[in-house]
């Protein structure tokens, strides 16, 4: 995109609270909004906010928000310029980037060539080390004898990980604590690989238990690329965020400065344009960060990020996708005391955190100095059975940490959504954890300090 | 003067005025132990905001796109949700109780989502009916809100029926197998 481009009405290819955050940035900007949705949605806030609306397909994903064709099909009839995809669905679908750009619709994100490059894990770590970017420490490819093994793990030291290649999602892997326990493990690992996937191909990593989870936004046009102060999403459960906050209490400025300048020079490589989020673990032991991979698109915790630095990054995107040239500048950008979000779910974190749909039948949501609700619930709501679970994101800010925790804890008790589960107490509970509030916590903090899995 | 609940009949005929009027999105009546909530879709449903309404009618000609598009809904009239103990279709209540007559077992969906028979699309279904099962036979897949959660018999016995179709959401406690105890 080397032209500029008028963009007077926006289709917005999501549901949910990111479909509401996207209509009020287009609202701000002065521009049209056309909110498709689902049969599962036709009350939705995100449809009773639009301009325009459109029903799309049948209640289940594929039928709808993943129908390509039916989304452009859309976007034709009311004559839009531009597709925002939102997070999830369709919005790290390279082909549908290009065929919206077949289509002479903008879409706003990066180019498909570099959701393509950076979609693929392995592709994104080869593309990572090759522009320099640290990358955690193992075989470079796969390792095919003992031989070999062995190599790779008394130079990297233990504990390894095995990691069978066409394994994912924490399925296909073996830690391995000495090299007494290597050969055995990799013989049964390969052999493990072969009858579960097919593909005996192993790699070696580094096994790293004390980590954070740092991730840096950035968001770049045709000349420059911006990076905004470190979130950190340590707070997971199986791999699922529920808290973020930034800065992050385990860096010092030495650390942030270098993986902030990791970021820029990956997304130089690839010549990034639009919002993006750069993964990194952080090993609490060495104090080393790798690259994990890289989310093309605006995340869910953007407002996290928002709230430090009083920008708007949605508002954002849609400038940058309209070939403007942002007038902020690096120096413009200074992160300003804490932020904190605590997702709520339609979850029952005391039974396994079942999902938990149906009417909502009263909310309440707080409100105050330093309080924003990202949300799409309202009274009478009926949370579908076909989407996540996700409710409302409310994100705290305070001059400091401890303001920032006492401001979520007081928000959070004010926080009424009834008829259906929610994570809150959860919240309350993590906030007012000792390790929590001294900042002493990895990614295993609820499994290990409240023994959740 | 003794109070009797409404007939089947008087609640069809119930459903069906709601349907026909034009000036009512949402009907709710208690009536004794009975409660009924009707809902039309296309209803708004965030209450006591004008101005949302307003707007919405402003938008253009919604219904007639999302027939264009998608020629198999029609939602514009349709109830949403019947609570019990107005029957889903006399049809499916007969067969229960003649089951259960029977001496059959149910199997019954512990959550609402979406049933899957199979393990994944194009895939053998986990049982067919005449097929054995023990109390751990994985017997269907249910999906709600992205977690996918396998269901077992938990009984053990015949599969004699199977009550509801690949993808078909389910609700809390409705039968999804007929099970013909040994």
């Amino acid at each position: 995109m080397n032209h500029k481009a008028t963009i007077q009405k926006v289709l917005i290819a999501n549901r949910g609270e990111i479909a509401v955050r996207i209509q009020r940035a287009c609202k701000e900007l002065g521009i049209q909004t056309v909110q498709v949705y689902s049969t599962a949605d036709t009350h939705s806030l995100a449809v009773q906010m639009a301009d325009e609306c459109i029903c799309i397909g049948a209640a289940p994903s594929s039928q709808s928000y993943l129908n390509q064709s039916h989304l452009i099909e859309a976007a034709k009839r009311f004559k839009v310029q531009a597709i925002h995809p939102g997070y999830g669905f369709l919005s790290e679908k390279a082909d549908f980037a290009q065929l919206c750009q077949d289509n002479d619709f903008i879409f706003i994100g990066p180019s498909a060539k570099v959701i393509s490059q950076m979609g693929d894990k392995s592709s994104a770590k080869k593309i990572a080390k090759a522009a320099g970017v640290p990358t955690t420490p193992g075989s470079e490819d796969i390792v095919s004898s003992i031989g070999m093994a062995l190599d790779v793990s008394t130079s990297i030291g233990f504990p390894v990980l095995l990691k069978a290649s066409a394994g994912g999602g924490g399925k296909g892997m073996r830690v391995v604590n000495s090299l007494s326990e290597l050969e055995r493990n990799f013989n049964e690992a390969k052999r493990e690989a072969m009858s579960f996937f097919g593909d005996e191909s192993i790699y070696i990593e580094k096994y790293l238990t004390n980590i954070r989870h740092i991730e840096i936004q950035v968001l770049a046009d045709r000349e420059k690329v911006l990076v905004f102060s470190e979130r950190d999403c340590s707070i997971q459960r199986r791999n699922q965020k529920l808290i973020e906050e930034s800065p992050s209490s385990a860096m010092d400025p030495k650390l942030k400065q270098e993986i902030a300048a990791a970021a820029i020079k990956l997304c130089k490589y690839v010549g990034y344009q639009n919002a993006g989020t750069i993964e990194f673990i952080l090993d609490g032991d060495s104090d080393q960060f790798y690259f994990m991979e890289m989310n093309t698109r605006i995340q869910v915790e953007h407002p996290v990020t928002e709230m430090v630095s009083a920008f708007d990054l949605v508002k954002a995107q849609i400038q940058i996708a309209s070939g403007q040239v942002l007038s902020i500048q690096q120096e413009d950008l200074v992160s300003r005391g804490h932020a904190i979000e605590c997702r709520i779910n339609a979850e029952d974190s005391t039974n396994s955190f079942m999902p938990s749909p149906g009417l909502v039948s009263a909310v309440h949501f707080p409100g105050g100095a330093g309080v924003r609700i990202d949300s799409h619930v309202f009274q009478g709501y009926l949370v579908p059975i076909y989407y996540d679970s996700l409710l409302a994101k409310v994100i705290c800010w305070g001059q400091d940490r401890d303001e920032a925790i006492a401001r979520m804890k007081r928000a959070l008790s004010e926080l009424r959504i009834e008829g259906v589960f929610t994570t809150k107490a959860l919240h309350l509970e993590i906030l007012s954890h000792v390790k929590f509030i001294q900042g002493d916590f990895n990614t295993q903090f609820l499994s290990k300090e409240l023994n959740l899995n | 003067m003794t109070q009797q609940n409404l007939t089947y009949d008087e609640i069809v005929s119930l459903i069906n005025a709601f349907e026909a009027s034009s000036e009512f999105n949402r009907f709710h009546l208690r009536y004794l132990d009975l409660e009924l909530e009707l809902e039309k879709k296309g209803a708004l449903s965030l209450e006591g905001s004008a101005h949302w309404r307003g707007v919405n009618r402003a938008k253009a000609h919604p219904e007639v796109q999302r027939d264009e598009l998608e020629p198999k809904v029609s939602p514009a009239k349709s109830y949403e949700s019947v609570k019990s103990p107005v029957p889903k279709s006399s049809k499916a209540m007969e067969s229960a109780s003649s089951h259960e007559a029977e001496g059959l077992l149910k199997v019954i969906s512990p959550i609402v989502g979406t049933f899957y028979a199979s393990p994944e699309p194009g895939a053998a279904a986990f049982v067919t009916v005449g097929q054995r099962v023990e109390e751990n036979t994985q017997v269907c897949i249910i999906e709600v809100m992205k977690l996918m959660s396998s269901i077992e018999a938990g009984v053990k016995g015949t599969i004699r029926e199977v009550t509801v179709k690949n993808n078909e959401p389910v609700e809390f406690g409705q039968v999804l197998f007929w099970v013909q105890p040994d």
